[in-house]
């Protein structure tokens, strides 16, 4: 018995520091601060005192939908990882408020555990884990979260930059260069009329809606708020086929619709379908059965780059009449843009590490935190701007 | 209108009407329409029953008397009269009585004294013509006085009036800056008559939660200038919060709905 004992006690003891030895912090969110939290992570002194081990899967470098940095924390010791995945902004704030926590899909532990050195895989992981969120990135804070807002206050919240978004058309029959809100408004309503873009009168016979993300996005969140098309209003959005430009069905209480509150869960995706060399001036509009259609379509930065680039064929709105810019955007002219915020969870979890906390005063230092490492186009640092808001809606007020 | 809308609708006003002329009978509260907490006696209305509670381990139900809700903080008197389950149509119809005849002496020295100038003789009509017209000014502003007030007094917390009144005087404020304004969303709109979604019921809430947040909770002292200041800061931005949670258009109805209920007057900045 005695002998027994011990031997128990030896496997718990190893157990134990099996546990603790894997120190692993989970981070999710807003894919539109991925590239900015995957500089932060990887440039030595930020988050990591010296260069992190990377395992990457599901894209390309700061693109990847999983990533895992493992090193020594600045201001730690030890070895700890931080295992991320790229779930949306909505869900993030979710995720880390919801008393007790809620999950999300994150590689599995034995990648990142048995890598010898970084490695990038541009296809998903065979293998994935359940796990509860510590620290997540959300494109508003959490008070303008429509299913945050009456969660529990997180234990930590923190603004670190402003990521900037973009209007874009699809090869569609409205060729215009400008989008204004009330056009916007009407388009999420189900569509609008191609005549309310246009101004010509004859218009009348096609329509413009909107292409969309799901209700776990953070550019969503600002792109209704900003219009004044309402956050928390359901949207009548299309979704688009990547292939041929085809709209596509959903079910919406046992009845097929194509225009309806549905959207991509990715930029990445939505950025494809917008973009597609396909015209769809030709397409069956789905929606009001006429011929032909035109969509406009939400997205990041990098996201909008993929959609202009050589392989699709969108095409950038100026916004309100304000072309886009870095400068009109610090200054207060261009409004489509998102106060980008670090959430660490108030929820605490068997086996967690102790170190969450550390992770978001690394973060969000001013000197070597994420806004210390934005680019300047994907995210702007609080330092560069000249004006200022609470969230989407409000006005910026000049510094 | 549906059935049980209508009996409610009658109930309430019959409700409202016994409640006023009860309280305006015992009238003996006095209201000081120039500071915040207002110095209440009870109204001479003595052992008032009403329906039993529904069944509880009491053995005997409990006999209501007024003096329950009696309070010398008008607030608080509103707070016990919400305990009981009194509507707020019902509870606006107290408050709003309450209000008017508190400024009822005032309004009748103001017409008075605009009436003495009126009857002088014509020199002394143009030597008093500044008099006249600061005391019309004075008149004209009144009504959004007692529709602030009754607001405050409607207010999930007491708002700083005094503080507000204070603070401007001492740093030469204008009056619009020192102002305060009960939020759109704390202001008491019937939600279930706008067609809203439960998606939109819920910001709703998280936003007034998001304000009490920001103003530090319900338990302040309305003579802090500190919490004045909080106010003033979170009152806009609740509205912006709204707006873009709601949408313009939602948002504009909500304004338009609080106009007609009359509890706009509070808040000249929510529309822009």
């Amino acid at each position: 018995m005695k002998i027994n004992k011990t031997i128990l006690l030896a496997v718990l003891g190893v157990s134990v520091a099996g546990i603790a030895s894997a120190d692993e912090i989970f981070l999710t969110g807003s894919t539109a601060a991925r590239a900015a939290v995957y500089q932060t992570m990887t440039n030595p002194g930020c988050v990591f005192q010296s260069a992190p081990i990377q395992t990457l899967f599901g894209g390309s470098g700061s693109g990847d939908t999983y990533m895992a940095f493992t090193g020594t924390l600045v201001g730690g010791s030890g070895s700890t990882t931080i295992n991320c995945t790229w779930s949306g902004s909505e869900a993030g704030i979710v995720d880390v408020a919801t008393p007790g926590g809620k999950d999300e899909t994150f590689m599995a532990d034995s990648y990142w555990q048995n890598a010898s050195g970084n490695s990038d895989n541009t296809t998903g992981p065979a293998s994935t884990q359940q796990h509860f969120v510590d620290v997540c990135m959300a494109d508003n804070s959490q008070a303008y979260s429509p299913a945050g807002s009456l969660l529990p206050a997180v234990a930590n919240q923190q603004y670190v930059g402003v990521v900037p978004f973009r209007w874009l058309r699809n090869d569609g029959l409205w060729t215009g260069s400008n989008v204004t809100d009330s056009q916007i408004r009407q388009a999420l309503s189900g569509g609008a009329k191609l005549a309310v873009f246009t101004g010509n009168a004859a218009d009348t016979n096609s329509y413009v809606y909107v292409a969309g993300r799901d209700n776990s996005s953070g550019t969503r969140v600002n792109a209704f708020g900003d219009t004044g098309f309402g956050i928390a209003t359901s949207p009548k959005q299309i979704e688009i086929n990547s292939a041929n430009g085809a709209m596509v069905s959903t079910t919406v209480h046992g009845s097929t619709k194509y225009a309806a509150d549905f959207g991509q869960s990715s930029g990445g995706t939505l950025a494809k379908t917008i973009g597609v060399q396909a015209s769809t001036i030709t397409v069956t509009d789905m929606v009001n059965h006429v011929s032909g259609y035109s969509a406009i379509a939400y997205l990041g930065i990098s996201d909008s780059t993929t959609a202009t680039n050589s392989t699709y064929q969108a095409t950038i709105l100026s916004y309100n009449g304000i072309p886009w810019s870095i400068s009109s955007l610090e200054e207060g002219t261009y409004t489509f843009w998102g106060n980008e915020n670090v959430l660490e969870t108030g929820n605490t979890y068997s086996g967690q590490s102790l170190n969450v906390g550390l992770v978001f005063t690394d973060l969000t230092s001013p000197t070597t935190g994420i806004t210390s490492q934005a680019d300047g186009n994907i995210l702007v640092p609080i330092s560069a701007m000249h004006c200022t808001r609470q969230g989407p809606g409000a006005d910026p007020v000049h510094n | 209108m549906k059935p049980l809308l209508k009996i409610s609708f009658v109930l309430n006003l019959v409700l409202a009407g016994g409640l006023i002329l009860a309280l305006w009978s015992g009238h003996n509260r006095v209201l000081h329409t120039a500071a915040p907490e207002l110095v209440q006696t009870p109204p001479l209305v003595e052992a008032t029953t009403v329906s039993p509670p529904p069944p509880s381990s009491e053995p005997e139900p409990k006999t209501f008397r007024w003096n329950q809700l009696e309070a010398r903080d008008y607030h608080i008197f509103v707070k016990n009269l919400r305990g009981i389950g009194c509507p707020e149509p019902t509870l606006r119809a107290i408050v709003s009585a309450d209000v008017y005849a508190a400024y009822e002496t005032p309004v009748k020295v103001l017409e008075r004294r605009i009436a003495e100038l009126h009857a002088g003789i014509w020199t002394n009509q143009l030597a008093e013509a500044g008099t006249e017209t600061a005391l019309k000014s004075e008149l004209q502003q009144i009504p959004e006085e007692e529709a602030a007030m009754i607001n405050n007094l409607l207010g999930v917390m007491p708002a700083p009036l005094q503080a507000a009144s204070d603070a401007a005087a001492k740093d030469g404020e204008s009056e619009q800056d020192s102002a305060i304004v009960l939020p759109l969303a704390l202001q008491g709109i019937d939600l279930a008559a706008m067609n809203l979604s439960d998606d939109q019921k819920q910001v709703i809430a998280g936003v007034r939660q998001n304000f009490l947040a920001q103003i530090g909770g319900t338990n302040q002292d309305p003579d802090d200038p500190a919490y004045l200041q909080r106010w003033q800061q979170a009152q806009p931005a609740a509205d912006d919060m709204l707006r873009a949670m709601l949408g313009t258009s939602i948002y504009q109805n909500y304004q338009l709905t609080a106009l007609q209920n009359g509890q706009l007057a509070a808040a000249p900045n929510a529309q822009r």
